[in-house]
C-alpha cells in the first residue's frame, strides 16, 4: 500500500509539476490524439487562438473554423498541416509557418514545431504534440523592411535616373550654365560652359571661378556672383569679350533641397541681339535725323535762293562794273557751295528706298573705280582690282553699291601718298561676298575707329562727314556690314561684307 | 503773248529778285505770297507765265499744287514752272501730272531761270 | 452799337498778311459813284454807290481782285462788314443822300442772319435812313442755298431798304435769281451795254431787261457807260437809270462834299471830268476772263 502510494503521488507530482511546466510556457502548446482530436491545449495556446479552453478542446485540426493560411494568403493544405504529417509519419516537423484567423478578426502567424508521441515499440504515434509561438510582430517587422528595402531600391533607381537626365539636359543646353557655392566654388558646369572657359570638368569641378581664367567674361561673372552672395538677390550684368561676343550674364541664388544655398549662373550670347539693337538705333536716329535735317534744307533753301538770285540780279544790273566783279565771284561761290551743301543734307535726310537687280560683283567694281579714275589720277593714286574668280551674283541696288564703293575708293584716294597704289579686292565668303578698299595712308587714329561712321564726324576740312555714314546705312539696308580696321602693314582698310540677297540676315548658331 | 508774268512765293527776297532781274529785260512782273491773292490774280489778269513754289506755309504744306491746278482751270493759257526748295518725290509727279512745263528745284540763277521764261513766252532773251 | 461785335474780323477770313492789310485802318478805301436818272430831259443823281477797293499798292487794291481774293479766303461776311461801316463813314457829311448803294455778298446774306439788324443799327448810327439804303446783291455765284438768304432779304425790305441785283444778264443773276429776290433794280451788266450802239443782239437783250423790270414794278440800271452812242441805245431802250465813266466817274466823299453846289448837285448833272481825282479802277475796263 504505502509503495502504491508513493509511486501514486509520485506520479501525481510529476503530472502537477508538467501541468504547471506547460501552463507558464509563453509558447501554445497543442496535443492532437491520433483522430486529429485536440485534448489538451495550455492557455498561451487560447491566448493565441484567441479562443477559450472549451472551444480549443474538441475541435480537430481538419475544423474549417482555425482558417488556416499559409505565407501568401492561400488557404493551407491540411495534409501538410505539421500535426498531420507527423501522427501519419511519425516524423517531427519544424518551424512550419501558419497563418490563421482569429474570431475577432486579426491573422495571427505562427511558427509550428510538431512532435510525435510513441509509445514503446509503436511506430505510428498516438498524439502529435504541436508546440508554436506567435511571429506575428516578426512577421510584419520583417515585411516592413522587406517593403523600406524595395522602395529604397525604386528610389535609387529613380534618382540614378533623374541624375542622368538632368546631367545630359544640363549639357545640351546652348548657354553655359555653373552651378556655385556661396563662396564662388564650382559645383557643376555644364558643356557649353566648359567649352567657354576651355576646361575640362575635373578640372574645374570644386575650384573657384578663378580657376576659369582672367579672360572677360568670367572676371565679370565673378564680380557678380559675389554680388549676389553678399545681397541673396538676384541681378544681370553684360560683359564683352575682346573683339568677340557680348554675354548677358544673370545669376540667382537658390535653396538647395537640405536648405544650402547656391548660385546659378546663366549666361546669353546677346551679341546679335545687340548688334541688331545698335543698328536699330541708329536707323531711328537716321528717320529722326531725316526729318530734322529735311525741314532744315527747306527752311535754309529759300533764303539762300533769295540771296543767289539777289546777286544774280545784282550782278546782271551791274556787270558793267568791273570793280564790283571779285565781290560777286567770291559771294558766289559761297552761296554755291552752301547749296552743294543743303543738297547733301537733303539727300541724306532721304529715306532709303532699294532697287535690287541681279549684279556682278566685278562689273560694279570696275564701274566705281572707272568714276573715280579721274580723281585717281589727279592724285597719282593707281587703282588696283583683284576681284577673286568665279564670284556669285549678288542682288543689290547697283547705283547705291556703286556709290558706296566710289566713296570708300575716293577716300581712299584722298589719304593716300602720290605714287602709292589703291588694291579693291572681292572674295567670296560663304553666303556673302567681302568687298575690301585697301590703301596705303596713314591708316585711323585709335580712338577714331568706334566713330568713323557717325554722321558729320570728320576730320578734314571742307568735309560733310556724311560720306561713311551713308555708306554705312546703304550696306545695313542691304543686310551687310561694313568693318574699317588699320592694315598690319600700314594704311587702312574697309570691308564691306553684302549677302546674296539684300535684307537675308545670315543665321547664326546658339543664339 | 502776254509778257506779264506772275511769280509766286513766300519769300519776299525771291520775288524782290525776280522783279529786279526780270523788269529790266521788259516783262511785267506780279508777285505774291498767299495762295488766295494767286488765285485772286490770275482770275482776273492774263498772265503769260505763272513762276510758283510749292510750299506757301512752311515746310508740309503744298499750296503750289492747288495754285497749279486753278491755273489749268482759270487760265489754261499760262504756262506754269514750278520752283521749288524741297518737293518730295511724291509731290514732284503729282506735280507733274497736273501739266506744268517745269519743274526745278531752289536754288536755280536768274539768268537761267530768264532764259527759260523766253523760251516758254517764245519770245527772244 | 454794333449788335454784331466787331467788324474786324470772325466770319471767314483765315488770316494772313493781305488780311491783316485789310482789316488795318484805311486797309479799305470807299468811293462813290453816282447812278443817275434821267427825268424830264434832265439828269439827276438816283443814288450813290459806294465802292471799296484794297489796301494801297497791294495785289488787291483793285476790286475784282479784292473781292475774288475775299471769297477764296471765305472771308464775305469779313469783308462785307468792314465795308459797310467804312462806306457808311464816308457817307457823313454828304448831303440827303438820296440813295446809297451797299454791296452785299450774297454769301454773307446766307451765313449771317443777324445781318439786316445790324445793318439798320449801322444805318442809324451813320444817321442813313433806312429808306434810303439800297442793298445791292453781288457775287452770287454758288453755293448758296438760298433759305436763309431769302428771308434776309424779307427782313430788309421790312427794313424799308431796297434790293438791288448786281451782273443781271450774266451766270446766276437769272430768271429764277429775278424772281427769288424780286429786286428794286436790275443792274445790267456792262457786256450788254458796251458796244450796244452796233450789236442789234445786245440791243435786244437791253429791250428785254427794261421790259421785264417794268413789268416786275423794278427799274433797271445799266452799268458800265462809256460811250456816248451806247449811252443813246441805253436811253432807246426805256432804260431810265444809268451809271459808268462817261457821266461820272468814282470819287471820294472828300470831293463830293467840298463842292458847294452839292445841294443842287442832286437837280444838276455833274460837271465834266468830275471825280477824276481817283485812279481808275482797271477792273472797271478789262475784259474778265469768262466765269465758269
Amino acid at each position: 500500500m504505502h509503495f502504491r502510494d508513493t509511486a501514486e503521488s509520485a506520479l501525481e507530482d510529476s503530472e502537477e509539476r508538467y501541468r504547471a511546466v506547460v501552463a507558464a510556457l509563453e509558447e501554445g502548446i497543442v496535443i492532437h490524439e491520433a483522430d486529429g482530436t485536440v485534448v489538451s491545449c495550455n492557455a498561451s495556446a487560447c491566448r493565441i487562438f484567441g479562443l477559450t479552453e472549451e472551444e480549443v478542446l474538441g475541435r480537430t485540426w481538419l475544423d474549417p473554423r482555425w482558417c488556416l493560411v499559409r505565407e501568401g494568403g492561400a488557404p493551407f493544405p491540411l495534409e501538410e498541416h505539421p500535426a498531420t504529417v507527423t501522427l501519419r509519419t511519425g516524423e517531427p516537423r519544424s518551424q512550419v509557418v501558419l497563418g490563421l484567423d482569429r474570431p475577432d478578426g486579426g491573422r495571427r502567424w505562427i511558427s509550428i514545431n510538431s512532435r510525435p508521441l510513441l509509445r514503446p515499440g509503436d511506430t505510428t504515434p498516438y498524439a502529435a504534440v504541436l508546440s508554436f509561438s506567435d511571429i506575428t510582430s516578426r512577421r510584419e517587422a520583417e515585411e516592413e523592411r522587406g517593403r523600406i528595402e524595395e522602395r529604397q531600391d525604386k528610389l535609387q533607381q529613380l534618382i540614378s535616373r533623374s541624375a542622368l537626365e538632368w546631367r545630359l539636359t544640363f549639357d545640351a543646353l546652348g548657354s553655359p550654365l555653373l552651378l556655385l557655392e556661396l563662396d564662388g566654388r564650382i559645383i557643376r558646369l555644364n558643356e557649353a560652359a566648359r567649352a567657354l572657359a576651355g576646361v575640362r570638368f575635373e578640372d574645374a569641378v570644386h575650384q573657384p571661378l578663378a580657376a576659369l581664367g582672367a579672360e572677360p567674361p568670367w572676371p565679370a561673372v565673378q564680380a557678380l556672383a559675389e554680388r549676389v552672395a553678399a545681397n541673396a538677390e538676384s541681378a544681370t550684368a553684360q560683359a564683352h569679350e575682346r573683339q568677340g561676343r557680348t554675354w548677358d550674364i544673370s545669376v540667382n541664388p537658390v535653396a538647395g533641397p537640405g536648405g544650402e544655398r547656391w548660385l546659378v549662373v546663366v549666361l546669353l550670347d546677346i551679341t546679335d541681339v545687340v548688334k541688331l539693337q545698335e543698328s536699330l538705333r541708329r536707323s531711328e536716329t537716321m528717320s529722326a535725323m531725316g526729318a530734322l535735317v529735311a525741314g532744315v534744307a527747306h527752311e535754309v533753301r529759300n533764303p539762300l535762293f533769295g540771296i543767289s538770285a539777289t546777286l544774280d540780279a545784282f550782278e546782271s544790273r551791274f556787270k558793267n562794273r568791273s570793280e564790283y566783279r571779285r565781290y560777286f565771284d567770291v559771294l558766289k561761290e559761297r552761296v554755291h557751295r552752301l547749296s552743294i551743301l543743303m543738297q547733301q543734307l537733303l539727300d541724306y535726310g532721304k529715306p532709303l528706298r532699294l532697287e535690287p537687280s541681279a549684279e556682278s560683283p566685278e562689273e560694279v567694281m570696275r564701274a566705281a573705280a572707272a568714276a573715280c579714275a579721274p580723281i585717281a589720277a589727279g592724285a597719282r593714286v593707281e587703282i588696283v582690282e583683284e576681284p577673286v574668280t568665279d564670284l556669285p551674283s549678288l542682288e543689290m541696288d547697283r547705283n547705291r553699291v556703286v556709290q558706296v564703293f566710289q566713296n570708300l575708293l575716293e577716300n581712299a584716294i584722298q589719304h593716300s601718298p602720290p605714287g602709292s597704289r589703291v588694291t579693291f579686292r572681292a572674295e567670296g565668303a560663304g553666303e556673302r561676298v567681302r568687298f575690301a578698299v585697301e590703301d596705303s595712308g596713314t591708316g585711323f587714329r585709335a580712338e577714331d575707329l568706334d566713330r568713323i561712321f557717325e554722321p558729320f564726324f570728320t576730320r578734314r576740312r571742307g568735309g560733310t562727314g556724311l560720306g561713311l555714314s551713308i555708306v554705312q546705312r546703304i550696306v545695313e539696308q542691304h543686310g551687310g556690314e561694313v568693318t574699317a580696321a588699320n592694315r598690319p602693314a600700314g594704311g587702312a582698310v574697309m570691308s564691306v561684307l553684302l549677302p546674296l540677297r539684300p535684307g537675308q540676315v545670315p543665321s547664326r548658331p546658339g543664339f | 503773248m502776254s509778257l506779264r508774268i506772275l511769280v509766286v512765293d513766300d519769300e519776299e527776297t525771291i520775288l524782290f529778285a525776280f522783279r529786279e532781274h526780270f523788269e529790266p529785260l521788259g516783262y511785267e512782273i506780279d508777285c505774291a505770297q498767299e495762295l488766295e491773292e494767286a488765285e485772286a490774280l490770275l482770275s482776273h489778269v492774263r498772265y503769260g507765265l505763272l513762276i510758283a513754289d510749292l510750299r506757301l506755309t512752311g515746310s508740309q504744306s503744298s499750296e503750289g499744287l492747288e495754285l497749279i491746278r486753278y491755273a489749268r482751270e482759270r487760265s489754261p493759257w499760262t504756262r506754269i514752272v514750278v520752283l521749288t526748295g524741297s518737293g518730295s518725290e511724291a509731290m514732284k509727279s503729282e506735280a507733274m501730272d497736273r501739266g506744268v512745263d517745269a519743274f526745278l528745284e531752289k536754288p536755280r540763277p536768274l539768268g537761267e531761270l530768264a532764259a527759260l521764261a523766253a523760251n516758254l513766252l517764245e519770245r527772244t532773251a | 452799337m454794333s449788335s454784331l461785335g466787331s467788324t474786324t474780323g470772325g466770319g471767314g477770313g483765315g488770316g494772313g498778311r493781305l488780311w491783316d492789310l485789310i482789316l488795318a485802318p484805311e486797309g479799305l478805301t470807299t468811293s462813290f459813284q453816282p447812278i443817275f436818272e434821267r427825268k424830264d430831259g434832265q439828269l439827276t443823281v438816283f443814288a450813290l454807290e459806294a465802292l471799296n477797293r484794297g489796301p494801297r499798292g497791294t495785289n488787291i487794291e483793285r476790286s475784282d481782285v479784292l473781292f475774288e481774293y475775299v471769297r477764296r479766303k471765305r472771308g464775305e461776311v469779313a469783308i462785307d462788314r468792314l465795308a459797310i461801316a467804312a462806306s457808311l463813314r464816308e457817307a457823313r457829311g454828304l448831303p440827303e443822300v438820296p440813295g446809297l448803294s451797299l454791296n452785299i455778298h450774297a454769301a454773307t446774306l446766307e451765313r449771317e442772319p443777324r445781318l439786316p439788324a445790324w445793318l439798320a443799327e449801322m444805318a442809324a448810327e451813320y444817321e442813313v435812313p433806312c429808306k434810303r439804303i439800297i442793298v445791292e446783291i453781288v457775287e452770287h455765284a454758288p453755293p448758296w442755298s438760298g433759305r436763309q438768304f431769302l428771308e434776309s432779304l424779307d427782313r430788309l425790305r421790312t427794313l424799308g431798304m431796297r434790293i438791288a441785283l448786281d451782273d443781271v444778264g450774266l451766270g446766276q443773276s437769272n430768271f429764277r435769281m429775278i424772281l427769288d429776290c424780286r429786286p428794286d433794280l436790275l443792274k445790267i451788266d456792262r457786256h450788254f451795254v458796251s458796244g450796244a450802239h452796233a450789236d442789234e443782239n445786245r440791243r435786244a437783250v437791253l429791250e428785254s431787261i427794261a421790259d421785264l423790270a417794268v413789268r416786275l414794278g423794278a427799274k433797271a440800271v445799266a452799268e458800265g457807260i462809256e460811250d456816248e452812242r451806247d449811252l443813246e441805245v441805253v436811253l432807246a431802250s426805256g432804260i431810265g437809270l444809268l451809271q459808268g465813266f462817261l457821266l461820272c466817274r468814282p470819287c471820294s466823299s472828300k470831293r463830293l462834299r467840298k463842292l458847294d453846289f452839292m445841294k443842287r448837285l442832286w437837280s444838276e448833272p455833274l460837271p465834266e471830268g468830275y471825280g477824276d481825282d481817283l485812279p481808275d479802277d482797271p477792273s472797271a475796263t478789262q475784259e474778265v476772263p469768262a466765269p465758269r
